[in-house]
């Protein structure tokens, strides 16, 4: 820090105080409002961040996903669950089938969140999951950790290819979401960038 | 960082006398006396009221006894404005 604070002081001129130099600092100013605008116009491409688990869970429930989901938009990070995609097929009163929207919600994500849950098609969905090279790619596993060495009857988690990430509670796995989310949508932004370049 | 705490940061980052306050007090800090500041960049009471609110708000700043200390994520913040813009180099040459 004291290298920064140094490079700093060496660098910043006495002159550029006086008001003589406002129209360069109001220069500086502007090309940062311009870079904020199109960081944010590039915000808008992102495809998004699909949150998915189990619905029904006491506490980790569609409500606890829309939460999360509102908190992400809120941060310019477009996210959606499979509750959305069925919303949206429902409007283009296309035929729903759960499969269909599953796959939807994989291909189009940028990443997926994976909650892990209990319900009964949590082997056989994490199995398509996995199953799927691309999609097993850019899923992260959230894993509660009363189920740390749950044994066999959690196997399937052994299949993913990201580390899994373990959460304490409801507010614990809210905060990993958020981060995680909002580190993913940094990453692709930089990404995007560097190749615009 | 929360929502509003980038629009905060953003907030003086988008204000030309704020970011003239930044460039004052990462020259002269720690413990920058406010009416130092007013006098060297000119500033009425109300302007002075903006930069200060904007900067307190944004938590990049330590504001003491009249006197203000930028916080570490400051510097680092205006560092990287300084290094994105060319501010200080067009400062030079111009």
């Amino acid at each position: 820090m004291s290298n920064i604070k140094k490079k700093l002081q060496a660098e910043i001129s006495d002159d550029l105080f006086s008001e003589m130099r406002i129209p360069a600092v109001s220069a500086a100013v502007d090309l940062i409002k311009k870079d904020h605008k199109r960081k944010i116009n590039l915000l808008k491409s992102y495809p998004g961040i699909l949150l998915l688990g189990d619905w029904y869970d006491q506490e980790i429930n569609l409500d606890f996903f829309n939460s999360v989901k509102q908190k992400l938009i809120q941060n310019n990070c477009n996210a959606f669950t499979l509750d959305d995609i069925r919303t949206e097929l429902k409007r283009t009163k296309k035929p729903i089938d759960a499969i269909e929207i599953r796959k939807r919600g994989l291909d189009n994500a940028a990443i997926v969140l994976l909650v892990d849950g209990n319900g009964r098609g949590t082997v056989a969905e994490t199995t398509e999951i996995c199953n799927k090279q691309q999609w097993n790619n850019k899923c992260l596993v959230f894993v509660a950790e009363k189920d740390l060495g749950a044994g066999e009857h959690k196997s399937y988690l052994k299949r993913f290819k990201t580390p899994l990430i373990y959460y304490r509670d409801v507010n614990d796995l809210e905060k990993l979401l958020i981060r995680h989310s909002l580190d993913a949508l940094e990453r692709w932004l930089v990404q995007v960038i560097n190749h615009d370049k | 960082m929360s929502y509003s705490e980038l629009m905060d940061w953003q907030s003086v980052f988008e204000d030309v006398n704020c970011v003239r306050a930044l460039l004052y007090l990462a020259k002269y800090n720690p413990n920058t006396q406010t009416m130092d500041l007013q006098k060297t960049l000119s500033l009425n009471s109300n302007e002075l009221d903006v930069v200060l609110n904007k900067l307190i708000n944004a938590k990049l700043v330590f504001f003491k006894d009249d006197s203000l200390t930028l916080k570490d994520s400051a510097l680092i913040a205006l560092d990287n404005f300084v290094n994105l813009t060319g501010l200080t180099k067009k400062a030079v040459l111009a």
